[in-house]
């Protein structure tokens, strides 16, 4: 009643703003404090040097993937101007107004967003502690690593023992997309270190099923909903564990958490309401009229198939991730048929069936995003949607090869020689090109502007964006964009006259009208003649000019 | 009549050699042999380095453990560091010679990125990414790249990777070295030897730049204790390890397979010495591994002036007997050169030159008692061999000046040479410990005294310009991050190693529309031309010289020169203007033009736009 009934969409972004914070602090403490409840009643052991090393050499394989910077325009800056938002006034917002006073920094106004924040809401804890840094994205990203290839190796482990724990993490390690992601300020690492830490929890609980894991399991549902707006699905793959869990109890176990979880899950279904209720926020193509179709299959499988068997450097995907599963898949459909499972009953099969319900999950995931409007896997910016399924193929490929290569010893050194061919072949010549970071020329631009922009003696300046003013924002550059500046002439004229920006700043982006060249202002990126530019800077990116001018005056008239 | 036992292994390794000989020199010519090198020469060498890694861990991994490092004998390891520092802190971290380094760079960098073996010749920026345009096969061999491709991969693309891959090569060296001199003579040994080579400044030069001599040397040393190993172990393992160290090491310099011959007779010693033939898996497939060696020289081949003899006017014959006399006189100055004239040690020269003396009566010794000579003076006797040789080979070549500041390099070999046979002589003396301590005393004096301080002034590098050249041109592009220029260069390669985009002085000519093109659509930031300036000692009159002359339709702008010499000097100029038929195209911001809402849809211009942008590179 209340995500779907009670509650009128701008009720709900009214309250999701101002309550977003204290909702996800709650949730996020309550989760920490039972999962140190779980973990305090193990028995204490260090991890082995053998996991150690393992994670180690994985987090150096992500590592070594990409260059630290943003990756997917627009996405990142929000989130970080979200966390802006939620570091100076507790309210969930994206700040795309902001100013300095003197030495202060004041932001002005913020929208909510359509990306769900609890990624941000960490970025803002790091703000917490360090004072604002934009580049606080990139460290939350960076530590999340051996946070996400430690679950991984854990549920490696059990799924096949200490080789398996290896392979998942070199798997992984080794599939360019996590690279990309997460030397990026995006929150698919982060998405994925929820996901990973949700299946080891629900592994906890279906080898113990009693109240503290399945509080733990409902608090991670909560948290991984609040990642990225499809994982609310894997709800569903929870809902089964905790059914498998009652069926190996021989009893159901209504607990206060479970009663409590379907609330907890309202601000996730608000979320989603709004975005359905704000068409603006979806970020339609020309000519697409919704967001799920049939007609966007085709395209989207061609790019699923493009994306996952690629030969060449153009994506950041895993040939041995692809063709191993393929491989392997039938041989574990073997095994399982073989050993005659008997149901959840049976001790000591856990994992894989905590394994298997939410790679079914992530499959019906994949099913639907099939028919998203934006999720060909070959486009740069929907390439990383593909991180969830990668992350159960690698484990599943990790458990089958520990099972038939502790058999066969020509399957062990057909492994090892694949991984080495695989490394020398692809994934280091990836890294070394990074064809699918430098293909993207909108970040490129911006980090460019940005980088010309500070390298400018330090003055009260506004800048004048033709895209967008959320990457300069996040830099604590005032910025606003084209279209205002243009409606807003007058406000601009008189805070230059008195004194309050010394320094006006344009940037635009100049396209070719012809082969030759032949620059003209691209659309929506124009000034009104009034203004008069000096150049400051001027290069190229790809086949179009961006230039940043100074505003050297603005005639009264305007 | 029972047929001989034939050992399968030894026919497959006859097998596979013919194959190899048949691939290499028979069935693969021309254009598919440069096909094989480029696109097959990387994967041949990551084969090749991948099997003597697996041999080296088979051979080695029971004995690596902690107590191996308590073994290790301090005051060796001592002077092994101390020696590594000595030897890379003084010199200058630079490209000592114009081609080679860069080529080797150039090499690198198209393995790191396409794991193609080519020099990259035209490489463009397009919109972020570095572009690779155009190539070819360098005459020099494939593994130093390789290696250094590693480190590209390991740490990211950086022209400084050459340094470090010298700088590691070095301290493997200096420590391998060390433990062939504490094999002969013991711990005096170990430190006369090091301390030989600290002072040799040409060592200290190589160390610091980013060629292929110091990798050469560290693999002839590797060759060395592998083969002792051999001749100790006798088994499969430490086999592979000394047949593949040969095989990579051949694939360093071209010279280096006459150093490589040597395991040739340690082998064949062995298995008469065992009376059965031992071989390994690895071994047999190692013939194979060297088909890209030999089709690489089928492509040197194909370059006309291969041996580039126009270089110097007067030879006609690459290697001749009548060279042997003016070399082994321009060998005589380098090794008994002033420090300020030549990069060389005359305490080392002179040690070395008697060690070398006494060594040929000692061998002579050995041979008549073959039979009952220890592992090690096997060893030493075949490679002393085929260190002579190589001497012999460097005296009878065209180029085989070692007072020439390229040539001095070459010397290198020859050093181990002398190293190798001093310790060998002091080894059949009984008074050597004593002698060798005294050595060392004078070798550590000699350091101080006179090595230390003529490299750190490194006068007799200041003579060679192209180093320093190949320095300004790496400051201008640190001094410019961006890279956002065009640079007109005849040697552009160097510029391309910096990911710069580049083009030769021939191209830009030929290719006056497509300047114009660039500076009408301000596709870069800047066109420069790098040029050289001859002064006319009488009337002071610059003039470019013709191989850099942009002729009168290119007007440049200085923006900073260089003096070279008195009488020469380097310029980067800026391309303001480009003339064609009677049309003017000056550099400048490219005039935005007001929208015109019936143009194609922009994506579709971008793309244009781009394609044309490319057509029109020179």
């Amino acid at each position: 009643m209340l995500g779907f009934k009670l509650v009128e969409p701008d009720q709900m972004k009214h309250m999701l703003s101002q309550g977003g914070y204290y909702f996800i602090s709650l949730t996020f403490l309550l989760f920490v404090g039972s999962v140190l409840a779980q973990t305090w009643r193990l028995p204490r052991r260090w991890p082995s040097l053998h996991a150690w090393l393992t994670v180690a050499a994985g987090c150096a394989l992500v590592f070594m993937a990409d260059r630290v910077g943003h990756k997917i325009f627009y996405d990142e800056s929000v989130l970080q101007c979200t966390a802006m938002d939620m570091y100076e006034h507790r309210e969930v917002g994206t700040v795309y107004r902001a100013f300095w006073f003197g030495d202060t920094w004041a932001t002005l106004d913020a929208y909510f967003d359509k990306r769900p924040y609890f990624f941000a809401y960490l970025v803002s804890l790091l703000h917490d502690i360090s004072g604002y840094r934009a580049s606080n994205v990139f460290w939350v990203n960076a530590a999340l690593v051996p946070v996400f290839l430690s679950l991984v190796y854990w549920l490696g482990k059990r799924l096949g023992g200490a080789r398996a724990a290896l392979v998942s993490v070199l798997l992984m390690g080794s599939l360019p997309l996590l690279g990309h992601c997460a030397l990026s300020g995006a929150m698919e690492v982060h998405n994925l270190t929820m996901l990973a830490a949700l299946v080891c929890l629900s592994v906890v609980y279906l080898e113990t099923p009693e109240r503290l894991n399945l509080a733990s399991v409902c608090l991670a549902t909560v948290l991984l909903s609040q990642s990225r707006y499809e994982s609310i699905l894997f709800s569903g793959a929870v809902a089964l564990v905790i059914v498998l869990g009652w069926v190996r109890r021989g009893r159901a176990l209504i607990t206060p958490e479970l009663c409590l979880l379907p609330l907890f899950l309202v601000p996730a279904l608000w979320h989603n309401r709004i975005i359905d209720a704000t068409p603006s926020l979806w970020e339609l193509k020309p000519g697409q009229v919704s967001r799920f179709s049939l007609e966007y299959l085709v395209e989207n499988w061609d790019g699923l198939l493009n994306f996952h068997f690629h030969l060449g450097k153009q994506f950041p995907n895993s040939l041995l991730l692809s063709l191993g599963t393929l491989v392997l898949a039938p041989v574990g459909i073997g095994i399982w048929l073989r050993s005659r499972p008997r149901g959840p009953f049976e001790r000591g099969n856990e994992v894989w069936w905590g394994w298997a319900v939410f790679s079914i999950l992530s499959g019906i995931l994949t099913i639907v995003l099939l028919f998203y409007y934006w999720a060909r896997l070959d486009d740069p910016m929907a390439s990383r949607f593909a991180l969830p399924s990668c992350l159960f193929a690698a484990l599943g490929c990790a458990g089958i090869y520990s099972r038939i290569a502790g058999r066969y010893g020509w399957v062990l050194y057909a492994g090892r020689l694949s991984f080495c061919l695989y490394m020398a072949a692809s994934f280091l010549p990836k890294a070394g090109c990074r064809f699918y970071t430098h293909s993207n020329l909108l970040h490129a631009q911006v980090e460019w502007d940005i980088a010309q922009i500070k390298a400018r003696p330090g003055v009260h300046r506004l800048v004048i964006a033709g895209d967008s003013v959320t990457p300069f924002i996040a830099e604590q550059i005032p910025s606003i964009i084209m279209d205002r500046a243009r409606r807003r002439l007058a406000l601009v004229r008189h805070q230059l006259e008195v004194g309050n920006v010394s320094e006006v700043l344009v940037v635009q982006t100049l396209v070719p009208t012809t082969k030759d060249g032949d620059f003209t202002l691209q659309p929506g990126h124009e000034l009104p003649d009034s203004v008069k530019l000096e150049t400051v800077a001027l290069r190229r990116f790809g086949g179009c000019l961006r230039r940043i001018s100074r505003v050297v005056s603005i005639d009264a008239a305007e | 009549m029972a047929l001989p036992r034939i050992n399968l292994r030894l026919l497959l390794f006859l097998v596979s050699g013919l194959l190899a000989f048949l691939l290499g020199f028979v069935l693969i010519r021309g254009n598919p042999a440069v096909m094989v090198v480029s696109y097959g020469g990387y994967w041949f060498m990551f084969a090749a380095f991948g099997l003597w890694l697996h041999a080296l861990w088979e051979s080695h991994s029971s004995e690596m453990n902690f107590a191996s490092i308590k073994r290790l004998d301090p005051w060796v390891a001592a002077s092994v560091l101390l020696g590594s520092l000595l030897l890379l802190v003084h010199e200058q971290k630079a490209f000592k010679i114009l081609m080679d380094e860069v080529m080797l760079l150039s090499t690198s960098m198209s393995m790191h990125f396409d794991r193609t073996a080519v020099s990259v010749m035209r490489a463009n920026d397009l919109g972020g990414s570095f572009v690779f345009m155009d190539g070819l096969i360098d005459k020099r061999p494939l593994f130093h790249p390789f290696c250094l491709s590693i480190l590209h991969d390991l740490f990211g693309y950086r022209p400084e990777n050459g340094f470090f891959l010298s700088g590691l090569s070095a301290i493997a060296f200096l420590a391998m070295v060390a433990r062939i001199g504490q094999i002969y003579v013991g711990r005096a040994g170990a430190i006369l030897s090091v301390s030989l080579f600290t002072g040799l400044p040409l060592l200290a030069q190589n160390a610091c730049g980013g060629g292929f001599e110091l990798l050469n040397l560290a693999m002839l040393t590797a060759t060395f204790l592998s083969s002792l190993r051999w001749l100790e172990r006798r088994d499969g393992a430490s086999l592979a390890v000394m047949s593949l160290s040969a095989v990579l090491l051949l694939q360093v310099r071209y010279e280096s397979v006459l150093l490589a011959l040597p395991i040739v007779p340690l082998v064949l010693w062995v298995w008469l010495k065992e009376r059965r033939v031992i071989m390994d898996w690895r071994v047999v497939v190692s013939p194979l591994l060297l088909v890209s060696y030999a089709l690489h020289y089928q492509v040197f081949k194909l370059a006309p002036n291969h041996w580039q003899m126009m270089s110097k006017p007067g030879y006609d014959k690459p290697f001749s007997l009548s060279y042997v006399g003016e070399n082994l006189v321009a060998a005589a100055k380098f090794y008994f050169g002033t420090p300020s004239e030549h990069p060389s040690s005359i305490l080392f020269s002179t040690l070395g030159i008697l060690g070398v003396l006494a060594s040929v009566v000692i061998c002579a010794l050995w041979l008549r008692r073959l039979r009952s000579r220890t592992a090690a003076e096997v060893v030493a006797l075949c490679f002393l061999g085929g260190l002579a040789l190589h001497f012999l080979l460097m005296m009878a070549y065209f180029w085989g000046k070692f007072d020439d500041p390229i040539i001095r390099r070459l010397s290198l070999p020859s050093h181990v040479w002398f190293a190798l046979a001093l310790l060998v002589s002091l080894s059949v003396w009984r008074q050597a410990v004593r002698l060798t301590w005294v050595l060392c005393a004078v070798s550590a004096l000699f350091v101080v005294g006179v090595s230390l301080p003529a490299t750190a002034r490194h006068l007799h590098s200041d003579f060679y310009s192209p180093s320093r050249e190949t320095q300004w041109r790496m400051d201008h592009v640190k001094a410019n991050p961006d890279r956002d220029f065009l640079i007109i260069d005849k040697d552009s390669f160097i510029w391309i190693t910096q990911k710069v985009s580049a083009t030769t002085v021939a191209a830009a000519l030929q290719r006056r529309d497509a300047l114009q093109f660039h500076l009408r659509c301000r596709s870069f930031s800047e066109i420069l031309a790098y040029q050289h300036f001859v002064v006319d000692e009488k009337t002071g009159v610059q003039s470019v010289i013709p191989e850099d002359d942009l002729g009168k339709d290119i007007d440049l702008e200085p923006v900073w020169e260089r003096r070279i010499t008195q009488t020469k000097f380097a310029r980067l100029s800026k391309v303001v203007a480009v003339r064609l038929d009677g049309v003017e195209q000056r550099s400048g911001e490219p005039h935005a033009r007001p929208a015109n809402p019936e143009a194609p849809p922009a994506y579709q211009m971008r793309r244009e736009h781009l394609e044309e942008m490319l057509r029109n590179l020179p």
